[in-house]
């Protein structure tokens, strides 16, 4: 699947819920479900550092492909990452750099957090993307 | 602020004025009068009554609550309540109280060394003024319980 199909899916899954209570329920459970960063990989230099909560984020490079695992203390935003893990784990460099990611926009994530959790999220995305650069140079 | 402006190029004015705002804080000024109006229309024992009761309120629910931390116990408590649950984060905590309509502050709280202080993370701040009201602080009470259940 390309990542616009994957981004698709999500967009789908979500537009079952009308209510926001429902796609917090959902972003629970798929916080639950996140590939666990391993304990050892959760260290000052995979921190996304921020007000509200701790996000870490570990990339490996295989065979061409960057692979994702992230963790938070938050379940949430657990939950977030796992949709961006879902998005951008396994995939080039390249297509990574090249995602232009509406499904944030379309599932109404963003214009539904305040400006330092939207800030949090941004932030994540510009890390995975740093990544990608650094391995596609 | 600026000295001079054109498309191919800007220079700033020198120090310390290029670090000044030129426009002055007028509309802050305006939003104060207002404010203090607003604080001088209201009756001084009223304010106190209602705040009182609130923080007796909130306080003994607060506490009740599994898990709850409050965090500055002093006999002249104001009320604003500073607190954390275990078992549920506070970022989490706010996010879901927000789609319930009620707004905390969450997080370091601009206290880092405060937050080590405590040992925590983070924290949620729940405040309260003398325009809100006893049927509100239930609501929050009642939102905070649903909101920890969703977590847990």
């Amino acid at each position: 699947m390309t990542i616009k199909e994957v981004e698709q899916q999500i967009v789908e899954e979500f537009s079952i819920f009308t209510d926001w209570m429902d796609k917090y329920e959902y972003l629970i459970e798929l916080g639950k479900s996140l590939p666990i960063i391993k304990e050892g990989e959760k260290l000052e230099g995979n921190l996304i550092k921020g007000c509200q909560s701790r996000v870490w984020l570990n990339a490996e490079f295989k065979d061409g492909l960057i692979y994702f695992t992230a963790d938070s203390d938050a379940i949430i935003t657990k939950g977030i990452i796992s949709l961006l893990v879902r998005v951008f784990s396994e995939r080039t460099p390249a297509e990574i750099i090249n995602a232009d990611l509406n499904f944030i926009k379309e599932i109404g994530l963003q214009e539904n957090l305040s400006p330092t959790r939207a800030n949090g999220l941004l932030s994540m995305i510009k890390q995975i993307k740093i990544y990608a650069m650094a391995y596609s140079a | 602020m600026v000295e001079t402006v054109t498309f191919e190029k800007t220079t700033y004015a020198p120090l310390p004025l290029k670090f000044e705002a030129g426009t002055p804080n007028f509309i802050g000024a305006a939003a104060m009068l207002e404010a203090i109006r607003f604080v001088e229309s209201i009756d001084k024992k009223f304010l106190e009554n209602t705040e009182r009761s609130i923080v007796e309120y909130m306080t003994e629910e607060l506490l009740k609550i599994e898990g709850l931390r409050l965090y500055g116990m002093g006999e002249s408590r104001i009320s604003l309540f500073s607190f954390t649950v275990s078992g549920a984060h506070p970022s989490d905590l706010a996010m879901i109280m927000d789609k319930m309509g009620v707004a905390l502050r969450s997080g370091q709280m601009c206290a880092e060394p405060l937050m080590k202080r405590y040992g925590v993370e983070s924290m949620l701040r729940a405040s309260f003024a003398a325009y809100n009201t006893i049927e509100e602080a239930k609501y929050f009470i009642t939102s905070l319980k649903r909101a920890i259940k969703m977590l847990s």
